[in-house]
């Protein structure tokens, strides 16, 4: 469950506690005062039938209902009330007239504790079903109680104001959760909003992005601590990388000289044609060798420059000539390998010279890699639709299904390296990389123990695409048809 | 014989150039800073430049600008994998070419070769060969009036078998001579490109095979 969710609904939970306590309060508390009044004017009504009785008396005059119903006449306010008169027996001998029907009879346990105890108030039920607040006071005479006076007011008007207040406390409620759960998500979503840009920030940093960092702006203290570390944590990794990227560039900087000038007397000693044939062959071995460390050199260089943001220098290359060269290199890696062109147009694309040769010439080093000696290299450049093509294909020990996806990723090797020769991993990196960056695609069929091909499709330049050569002709067709 | 002046601080690399070169056939000479190399190249006007662009003093790009304000002298610069701008200051002051450090003897040769060609194209004539012509100052070719449209390799492949018409010259001698290698190995461009300029001729047929060695041009 989200925070935000959590935060809501604790939020929620917690008002309705509250707002429950204060329902109940609420309505024992306005109980008890209705209830409070309606005794207070019970009270001044007994006590006026009953003054009223006294006087009566006292002028030996009129009888009881007629004391009673003077009095009920004159009302007593705008509430109705309603009294009797009661013997201790259970006799009425007067009553307001609206009386029998709002009283039930009278009750003699109830009079007798009258008579015993003194006034008292009581609620009973009504006929009609209602509540009925009563209130019994005894009359006396001479010294014992000969009448009782009974008051009665309806609750009706009580249980009607606490139902409307319960209504009123439940619409209200309702309101304030939903008001409240509302408006504490949203508390919760503004305050954890910053959070998301953090988040955004860390899924988009890669290796070569890490100078990117958070807009400057307001944020809750705990937020900003939180994009604070992450900044700094970032600076320490981009330092990190930046020093990895130059020593990378370093040391292959370094290295190129001394690596110039030995390759360099190599291919001069090679040029001598008496050379004996055991001097010859270990020349050849240490050309490929060297061959081998350029190759990585290069590879570590571009990576370093490459994610340095190292533009490329766009011109139109014939792949036909860089084909020849990169062949001519190759010759020397693939010493115990058969190595040949089997197919060779003139394509021309618009691309950057240096890294197209380096592109090609990874993928021939990957395939020299991965063959045993005694194994085939075919190179291939031809034409697919408005696509130039080149395929590299090798009877080597193949790549295994699982392993294809993650081969152009850098620093990938495939589990089982099958032979010595090892490589840093970047060949197929840059390979990806540099086709990439010239808008083509890179493929790979492979069989495991028959070989794979590699094939490259770059887009063809325009010149080349306006002189498509015919298909082949008879005995000295250039191109072999594509296994 | 082509006189090559080499420039270049590592002792080294310049040793083996100038071995390598002088094996080649070329008579060479070495400079190790820029001052020495425009000095020789006023006393003794190369045909070619090998200019490493990272030199001490005087700085590489220095030196190409004022040899080629001298001369049309034919220039390659060796120059870093990774200096992209002195690789394009380096055409814009005026090098033919250039080739990146670590690079193969026989790349660079190639190179070189591909220059000396470009900057002494011999003869600017019309070369006729049955109904065909070769126009080498145009670059042209035109067969019964009609102009036929060759890539610039085609073009350059015809040329050197047009300036040897009716000699017989190896796969070997044309391909050092296109492409500027010495031994195609087991690639065989020229029979590719043969293939395509015979297309492209038409009839009557005037690149002959000579089975097992090379080709010859003739009506």
């Amino acid at each position: 469950m989200s925070l935000r969710l959590r935060l809501t609904l604790w939020y929620a939970v917690v008002l309705a506690a509250v707002l429950l306590m204060v329902f109940f309060s609420l309505q024992r508390f306005l109980n008890s005062w209705l209830l409070a009044e309606v005794d207070s004017r019970l009270e001044s009504y007994a006590q006026e039938i009953s003054s009223a009785i006294s006087t009566s008396r006292a002028e030996g005059g009129a009888t009881y209902q007629r004391v009673v119903r003077s009095i009920a006449r004159e009302g007593f306010g705008a509430v109705p009330l309603f009294a009797r008169v009661v013997s201790p027996d259970g006799e009425m001998v007067a009553f307001t007239l609206d009386m029998p029907t709002e009283f039930a009879p009278p009750d003699r346990e109830a009079l007798a504790r009258v008579v015993s105890q003194g006034p008292f108030f009581d609620t009973g039920r009504a006929r009609d079903g209602g509540e009925l607040r009563l209130y019994s006071v005894p009359l006396e005479e001479g010294g014992r109680v000969n009448m009782v006076v009974q008051v009665g007011e309806s609750l009706r008007a009580v249980a009607s104001a606490i139902t409307k207040l319960r209504q009123i406390l439940i619409v209200a409620s309702v309101v304030a959760l939903v008001a409240a759960a509302m408006t504490g998500y949203l508390l919760a979503w503004q305050g954890l909003r910053p959070l998301d840009e953090v988040v955004a920030l860390a899924e988009a940093v890669r290796g070569n992005q890490l100078g990117r960092r958070l807009a400057k702006k307001r944020r809750p203290a705990e937020v900003q601590r939180l994009a604070d570390a992450f900044h700094s944590m970032l600076e320490r990794l981009d330092q990190a990388f930046q020093q990895q990227r130059r020593f990378a560039y370093d040391v292959s900087h370094e290295v190129r000289t001394p690596l110039t000038a030995l390759r360099g007397q190599i291919d001069v000693m090679l040029l001598d044609p008496d050379l004996p044939s055991g001097v010859r062959a270990s020349l050849q071995r240490m050309a490929q060798e060297c061959s081998r460390l350029i190759r990585l050199t290069s590879n570590l260089l571009l990576l370093a420059s490459q994610e340095g943001g190292r533009p490329l220098n766009l011109a139109r290359v014939d792949l036909d000539d860089l084909l020849i060269e990169v062949y001519q290199e190759a010759k020397v890696l693939a010493q115990d390998h058969v190595i040949r062109i089997d197919e060779q147009d003139q394509v021309a694309v618009r691309g950057d010279r240096d890294l197209l040769k380096q592109m090609m010439l990874n993928l021939v080093d990957n395939a020299i890699k991965y063959t045993p000696e005694g194994g085939t290299v075919i190179l291939f450049l031809g034409r697919q639709g408005t696509w130039a093509r080149f395929a590299v294909q090798d009877t080597g020990v193949g790549i295994a299904p699982e392993d294809l996806p993650s081969i152009f990723k850098p620093f990938y090797r495939a589990r089982q390296p099958q032979r010595g020769r090892g490589g840093a991993g970047l060949g197929l990196a840059i390979v990806d990389w540099v086709v990439h960056s010239h808008h083509g695609q890179v493929r790979v069929e492979s069989t495991v123990g028959k070989g794979s091909t590699f094939e490259v499709l770059l887009p063809l330049s325009e010149s080349s695409l306006q002189q498509p050569s015919t298909e082949s002709d008879a005995a000295d067709s250039p191109a072999l048809p594509t296994p | 014989m082509p006189r090559i002046l080499i420039v270049e601080d590592e002792a080294n690399i310049a040793d083996f150039l100038q071995r390598g070169l002088v094996y080649k056939g070329y008579e060479v000479d070495v400079a190790h800073d820029g001052e020495s190399a425009l000095a020789m190249a006023r006393d003794r006007p190369p045909d070619l430049v090998v200019l490493d662009l990272m030199l001490p003093g005087l700085d590489g790009i220095e030196v190409c600008r004022r040899l080629r304000a001298a001369s049309d002298v034919g220039i390659v610069v060796l120059t870093a994998r990774d200096a992209v701008s002195d690789r394009i200051q380096g055409l814009e002051a005026g090098a033919d070419d250039y080739v990146l450090k670590p690079f193969v003897f026989d790349e660079l040769l190639a190179r070189l070769r591909a220059v000396q060609r470009r900057r002494s194209p011999g003869s600017k004539d019309v070369i006729r060969i049955g109904d065909m012509e070769v126009d080498t100052a145009a670059r042209e070719v035109r067969r019964r009036g009609g102009r036929i449209s060759l890539t610039p390799k085609e073009y350059e492949l015809l040329e050197v078998l047009a300036r040897n018409a009716r000699r017989v010259l190896s796969r070997e001698a044309i391909f050092e001579k296109v492409w500027g290698y010495d031994h195609a190995g087991e690639a065989d461009p020229v029979k590719v490109y043969v293939s395509y300029l015979r297309r492209k001729l038409g009839e009557p047929e005037v690149i002959h095979t000579v089975r097992g060695f090379g080709y010859v041009l003739r009506e």
